[in-house]
């Protein structure tokens, strides 16, 4: 990790990834429509882990994200944060979980500090101590020099940083976070991941992300749950799946194509290049 | 120019604008295709015609001469009638687009002329309100075939044809023309050359309505006392005065005016097609602001009873409402409709007699009524798809509900009490008529919000389109219908006891009690639609 400041979201606390699950995802089906987006789908999370939810698009990561912070309610099935039904106390849910989502959906008329002024408003934050916390995330990512910008001058990039900002700035035991590292410059990048990892190993935090850049994946997550068509195919530790596929010495791209049925990406490529 | 190109262009540009919903809905249906607003129209125009046709006909059989009368006005109104709606519907419903979406519109990168986009775009606008054009069609061919005057009919619709058109490629003129205001102030810094774009844009848009919109420029030139010949040589009034030519058997006339007025569509077509090329500009709004203060608690909004929370979401939209593009004609129409109302108010000599009674109930009662159900049909769908944002944080529904009514009733209640004050101060009509005034204002923006927000929960639009509405475009019409109707039905008992005198007797008593009491009763019934939707919707995320 750089050198920068990146503020801490808890007192630290040693915290490995053990005891009761902090979210359990119990058989969950979503419908839009005739499209089924979840089939069944169930994993848990616990203290101090990081789990990629991997697959292809359109395979219900998103849909799975948006049911786990209640702001979809499931067909089936139910999602228990902290041992509680998240549909029974959606607001109780929200103030324990930081959501980054696919793509930033920011209030663009705002500038960044007005954003997270806003955020930190409907989180109930403490007024005295939230322009030195938002002043540390501004530093350590690189945007010192705009945060009185309007977003909407701002590149993918920087909203994204400003969406990531906006997760951590409540202190949150739980991170969603939806392709998080779109767009982001590789030192940027490279903050976050350390990030993540650091407060998944010192405070505790459970950290559930999706992304298509299976390296990431292979390289900070302890666990990977890979949907498909909305089921789970398969869920453990890369060495895990690669025992149960018997792919000695595979990466996690290999064990990613081969349960997603996508090896036949050869001839494709040989038809589009026709 | 490329006609194949420019109608797959329009044709797609009014798919946009017909798809507006949640985006679940489902594309192949019919009702999703632009085909169904022929339908739409054969409909409606139809049914105008019979009914119309039915009482042109008793009135025909009482006074064939009030019949003519009727009928020849209308008629040569029609074209003026198609051109104005098109401006006032497109001031507020047409510019819509963000900033963002207009600059990464696939239309700028694609190979279109701006040419072929003006005609594109101008057909778009010509398909789509042309429900408009069907209902004064139809009434105008009831009254036609009653009296006999097919052929001014026949050639009053192909004029009103063309005035659709001609406000299709105004409204061009003014996306154009706006979008490069936007630019004007980007990478300035500070709140002033926010509000420098404001004014500038209420100066653009009360200058765009005066020059061109003949329902304004009818009452302006009334006005300056300017009328018969002096009206020739207003170019938007040719197709009136062709129609008029032709009904007093001035063909020659009627036809030279005609031609006069294609002339003129051509010119305005070179316009729109010349500032698209030249004015748009397409970059990201950027702009730096005075640094944030994090000790802001909205403290004036708290005194009013909002909580911190509920404080902040406010003063979100109140800061969206003055920093958008999209979102400045919205605060600007009360603000437009006031001018073009005190301008015939001021008409009457000393605002007395029943036309300054009539303008001190519009300032009073219907514009701030109008205001709230503006903003609070457009509260949610204003969000677009940052709508999400409200959907993750810890925000009870009851706070989303009670701040996005706070945003639609503060403005309007600011507008209604600057409005009454004038009223009181200007008019003066009595103590008794003020207190009941400023009742009326109280009960106008209260039915406005929360009717708006009843609609907003249901029916809001948040997509990013090359068109995009804030509300989908029947419950539009439903709400706009629905609160104009039930804001006159409030406010006309009072408006016409003002009118008389506002006397305080016993009869005036009871009929205004009754009045405000089925106003406070079909409030109540929206407060509890609005409420009940707001939860609903809260419940799961449409984006």
């Amino acid at each position: 990790m750089s050198g920068d400041a990146v503020p801490s979201p808890l007192p630290s606390t040693a915290a490995p990834a053990s005891g009761r699950p902090i979210l359990e995802v119990r058989d969950v089906s979503k419908s839009y429509g005739p499209v089924l987006a979840l089939r069944r789908a169930a994993f848990e999370l616990r203290s101090g882990e990081i789990v990629g939810l991997l697959g292809p698009n359109g395979a219900g990561k998103s849909t799975a994200m948006k049911v786990i912070l209640g702001i979809l309610p499931p067909d089936e099935g139910e999602v228990r944060l902290f041992g509680e039904n998240v549909q029974s106390d959606p607001v109780g849910a929200k103030r324990r979980i930081g959501y980054v989502p696919e793509n930033p959906q920011l209030y663009e008329f705002l500038t960044g500090a007005e954003y997270l002024d806003f955020i930190a408003d409907m989180y109930e934050l403490d007024v005295e101590h939230r322009a030195a916390r938002i002043g540390q995330f501004f530093t350590a990512l690189d945007l010192k020099g705009h945060e009185n910008a309007m977003i909407s001058g701002y590149s993918l990039g920087m909203k994204q940083k400003i969406a990531l900002i906006a997760a951590l700035l409540h202190r949150p035991k739980l991170l969603i976070l939806d392709e998080p590292l779109n767009g982001l410059d590789p030192r940027s990048a490279r903050i976050v991941k350390d990030l993540l990892k650091s407060l998944a190993t010192r405070e505790g935090v459970a950290v559930l992300f999706s992304t298509h850049v299976l390296e990431i994946a292979q390289a900070i997550c302890d666990r990977v749950v890979i949907l498909d068509h909305g089921s789970v195919l398969a869920s453990g530790t890369v060495g895990s799946l690669r025992d149960r596929l018997g792919r000695a010495g595979s990466g996690l791209e290999e064990l990613f194509l081969n349960l997603t049925g996508t090896e036949d990406i050869q001839g494709v490529v040989e038809a589009l290049a026709r | 120019m490329d006609r194949r190109k420019i109608l797959r262009l329009a044709n797609v540009l009014v798919a946009s604008q017909i798809r507006a919903g949640r985006g679940t809905s489902d594309p192949g249906s019919f009702f999703a295709r632009p085909i169904a607003l022929v339908l739409a129209d054969a409909v409606l125009f139809l049914s105008v015609f019979a009914v119309v046709f039915e009482g042109a006909g008793f009135v025909g059989r009482r006074d064939p001469a009030l019949l003519y009368l009727l009928s020849t006005e209308v008629i040569s109104f029609l074209p003026l009638l198609a051109l104005g709606v098109v401006l006032i519907a497109g001031v507020m419903f047409e510019l819509s687009s963000t900033n963002r979406f207009a600059t990464s519109d696939a239309a700028n990168w694609l190979p279109i002329t701006p040419v072929e986009y003006v005609a594109a775009s101008s057909l778009a606008a010509t398909f789509v309100y042309s429900v408009t054009l069907a209902l004064s069609l139809g009434a105008g061919l009831g009254l036609a075939v009653a009296s006999g005057l097919e052929v001014a009919y026949v050639f009053a619709a192909a004029l009103s044809l063309l005035g659709l058109f001609l406000g299709g490629l105004l409204i061009e003129v003014l996306r154009a023309s706006t979008q490069r205001l936007s630019s004007l102030v980007a990478r300035r810094t500070g709140r002033a050359a926010l509000a420098l774009r404001m004014v500038v844009f209420l100066v653009v848009i009360l200058a765009f309505q005066s020059i061109f919109n003949p329902l304004f420029l009818l009452r302006i030139l009334a006005w300056l006392g300017v009328g018969g010949t002096g009206a020739l040589a207003v170019p938007l009034l040719w197709p009136s005065r062709a129609v008029l030519a032709l009904l007093d058997g001035q063909v020659g006339l009627a036809g030279l005016l005609a031609a006069a007025d294609v002339v003129f569509v051509a010119l305005i077509g070179y316009l729109a097609a010349w500032v698209r090329a030249r004015f748009w500009a397409p970059v990201p709004f950027e702009q730096s602001l005075e640094a944030h203060r994090y000790a802001t608690r909205h403290p004036w909004l708290a005194a009013v009873g909002l909580s911190p929370v509920e404080a902040s979401l406010v003063s979100k939209d109140f800061r969206g409402l003055v920093r958008r593009r999209e979102l400045v004609p919205i605060l600007l129409t009360p603000v437009v409709i006031a001018i073009f109302s005190l301008v015939t108010t001021l008409q009457s000599p000393s605002g007395e007699g029943r036309g300054a009674g009539f303008g001190v109930g519009l300032l009073v009662a219907w514009i701030p009524g109008f205001f709230a159900l503006l903003l609070a049909t457009t509260s949610f769908g204003q969000e677009r798809r940052a709508i999400q944002t409200l959907f993750a944080l810890p925000i009870p529904p009851s706070s989303v509900f009670r701040a996005k009514a706070a945003a639609a009733v503060l403005p309007a209640l600011a507008f209604g009490l600057a409005f009454w004050a004038l009223e009181a101060g200007y008019f003066q009509p009595g103590a008794a008529a003020d207190i009941v005034l400023l009742a009326v204002v109280g009960l106008v923006v209260a039915l406005g919000a929360f009717l708006g927000l009843a609609f907003a929960s249901r029916y809001s639009d948040f997509q990013e389109r090359p068109r995009p509405q804030f509300l989908r475009p029947l419950p539009m019409v439903g709400a706009m219908l629905s609160g104009v109707g039930l804001i006159f039905a409030i406010a006309l008992p009072v408006i016409f006891w003002v009118i008389g005198g506002a006397p305080v007797d016993a009869v005036a008593v009871a009929d205004l009690g009754v009045a405000f009491a089925v106003g406070a009763v079909v409030i109540a019934a929206c407060f509890g639609a609005a409420r009940s939707g707001t939860e609903r919707f809260l419940r799961s995320v449409p984006v």
